[in-house]
């Protein structure tokens, strides 16, 4: 059964309040959706969620490598030859190496918003081909899952608020997004609020220098801080090595890791604690899983973390994987209506209190996805010429 | 009653936002296209066609302090009281008023079943039904104090701007009646509540907060991308 069609979606899907963090503050989900029909009318979705500051690429540039060099290398697939594939460790490599990397233009790191848009769409098209649920690539470990909730930067006093109604929500695991002006205050706020018991973790976002990195761990460390996450930018590996050597807080990498090589060699120079793992940012969920198993052989923890403003598609394959995983330490993601002003799946997969939600068992990724609301929400869409 | 007052500032700011917005506007000032009437008339009915479930629901989590007052209200959303019709079939007396269709009216209760859908199958953030209870009865009040003081001037606007009739309209003047009765006997109901749960400040406020994270008069009544406007979401 051919791959036969292709369609693309920007989306414009309103939050229902603003995220910021010191690199960005957004007001609606932009992300990329793909949708990919069979000769017999079989669909899949996939998304990707393009971040100029994190892989380089930015929606529009995405969308263009989609349809001009990933479709072509894919348009005629026969599903039928993926069949032999039973095993997750023997497709995801297949698909590896049909979907395209490069070329690399644009400033663009990696194709990686683009690629896993493609690939999860794949996936999901197969699997509802066959009547298979993901469960059967990616065999569960546990049957119920428990988010975090996320804290986003703004004045100490709303910082504080939303950390009390995520914890009326009975949330145990915080992540707080701090910046340059009044971090310590936002620390102290949200800590005070949560009472001494819950986690709490940190994430700048790069948004420090290793000076300001390095004082801001020295003066939080009283808050019983779980994590540090990403405290300058991406680039110089030493001086994050630096700051992983002073600091009394366990320090994550998240934006300096878009690559397996950034993987090995922020391991190899023993840079971080922690990586922060996003389905979208590493490339899809083969690319994912084999940074996950480097990091593991290392003694690396790791944190399956989202996008902001991911829709269900890939809180569906977030969920899978981290069902997958024997271990991680945090997990991210599945906000849903809680950010979204709507979700495009027709069953709502959001966690629910104390941030539990459960594995997934339906057709495809585990649950089904609404046509209309993706119509309602897309700005701008691109078919190949048979969709 | 410094707990039901912050209700009632809350109340107050989801109202003015929907009094300050363009698509409110132009409905009350007949600058609205007959598309955009026909539009809101579907908003309209589509949310309160399930008037009675919700008050159904209402009822099912009301203190004993409360039962009888909330009972009739049910009762009265149900036509089963000395005034008459049920409330959603005065939404059908709307609909042939205006002409509308078998088709979009079939279209319209489509809409409204997935709403009450979506409602029923959103997981729950909150540990028990007290909570989730109380932000239920805070958003279904939220639309009779509103209605207590809207219903009327859309009944207006509808019979100025759209050519109906005062009889097409019953819901609307209905509404603008029974609901300052409902209004005032809401906040004594959630006063009730608040007494009969032991909540604290912070659980009534933070559940407030949450319940009207987003205007609910504009997204339910106009949809999500009008509400994404009047926010100014896609103002980049």
């Amino acid at each position: 059964m051919k791959l036969k069609s292709i369609k693309v979606s920007c989306l414009k899907l309103p939050f229902v309040h603003t995220f910021a963090h010191s690199l960005k503050k957004r007001n609606y989900s932009d992300s990329i959706i793909v949708k990919l029909k069979t000769e017999n009318g079989v669909t899949g979705y996939g998304e990707g969620i393009a971040r100029e500051y994190v892989t380089g690429e930015t929606v529009s540039a995405s969308v263009g490598f989609i349809m001009a060099h990933i479709w072509p290398s894919i348009e005629g697939l026969d599903f039928s030859t993926l069949n032999d594939f039973v095993k997750a460790k023997d497709l995801f490599p297949f698909l590896e190496e049909i979907i395209p990397e490069g070329p690399l233009d644009f400033g663009v790191i990696a194709w990686n918003a683009a690629r896993s848009a493609v690939e999860i769409a794949m996936i999901d098209c197969w699997l509802r081909l066959n009547n298979r649920n993901i469960s059967d690539l990616l065999p569960p470990c546990r049957s119920e899952l428990t988010y975090s909730g996320v804290v986003t930067s703004t004045d100490p006093e709303k910082a504080a608020k939303i950390a009390k109604h995520l914890k009326l929500s009975g949330i145990r695991h915080f992540k707080l997004k701090v910046t340059v002006d009044h971090p310590f205050e936002h620390v102290a706020a949200v800590r005070a609020a949560l009472g001494e018991e819950l986690s709490l973790r940190v994430d700048a976002n790069g948004s420090f220098n290793s000076q300001q990195a390095i004082e801001f761990v020295e003066a939080v460390s009283k808050y019983k801080i779980d994590v540090f996450e990403q405290p300058i930018p991406r680039g110089d590996t030493e001086e994050f090595k630096g700051i992983r050597t002073h600091s009394k807080i366990p320090i994550m990498a998240d934006e300096s890791i878009v690559t397996i090589e950034d993987a090995k060699k922020l391991i190899d120079q023993g840079c971080c604690d922690f990586f922060n793992l996003r389905i979208s940012k590493c490339g899809g969920l083969g690319k994912t899983l084999a940074i996950a198993k480097l990091a593991k052989e290392s003694g690396v923890k790791i944190q399956l973390g989202c996008h902001v403003g991911e829709t269900a598609i890939l809180s569906a394959a977030g969920r899978s994987l981290a069902a997958h995983w024997e271990d991680y330490a945090f997990l991210e993601g599945s906000f849903g209506d809680l950010l979204l002003t709507e979700d495009i799946s027709t069953t709502n997969i959001r966690f629910g209190f104390g941030g539990k939600a459960r594995v997934l068992k339906g057709p495809g990724l585990g649950c089904s996805f609404d046509p209309q609301i993706i119509e309602k929400y897309s700005s701008e869409t691109f078919n190949s010429e048979n969709f | 009653m410094h707990q039901i007052d912050f209700i009632e500032e809350e109340y107050k700011k989801q109202l003015d936002a929907f009094l300050n917005s363009r698509f409110f506007q132009i409905i009350e000032n007949g600058k609205a296209t007959s598309d955009d009437y026909d539009q809101f008339i579907s908003g309209i009915c589509s949310v309160h066609l399930l008037s009675e479930q919700v008050m159904a629901q209402v009822f099912s989590i009301s203190p004993p302090a409360a039962k009888a007052r909330v009972r009739e209200n049910l009762l009265c959303e149900m036509g089963l009281t000395r005034e008459g019709d049920s409330h959603p079939n005065l939404l059908r007396k709307l609909k042939n008023g205006v002409g509308m269709s078998e088709s979009k009216w079939a279209k319209i209760e489509e809409e409204s079943q997935k709403l009450f859908h979506k409602l029923l199958d959103a997981p729950i953030m909150f540990s028990t039904l007290k909570e989730f209870g109380f932000s239920i009865m805070l958003e279904v009040f939220a639309f009779e104090w509103m209605l207590s003081k809207l219903a009327r001037r859309f009944g207006n606007a509808l019979q100025m701007h759209r050519g109906l009739s005062a009889s097409d309209l019953e819901w609307f003047f209905i509404h603008a009646i029974k609901d300052i009765q409902h209004a005032k006997e809401a906040f004594e109901t959630l006063s009730d509540y608040i007494e009969y749960h032991t909540f604290d400040d912070e659980t009534v406020e933070s559940i407030v907060e949450i319940t009207f994270r987003e205007n609910i008069f504009i997204k339910r009544y106009f949809g999500e991308l009008t509400l994404a406007e009047e926010t100014g979401a896609f103002s980049d």
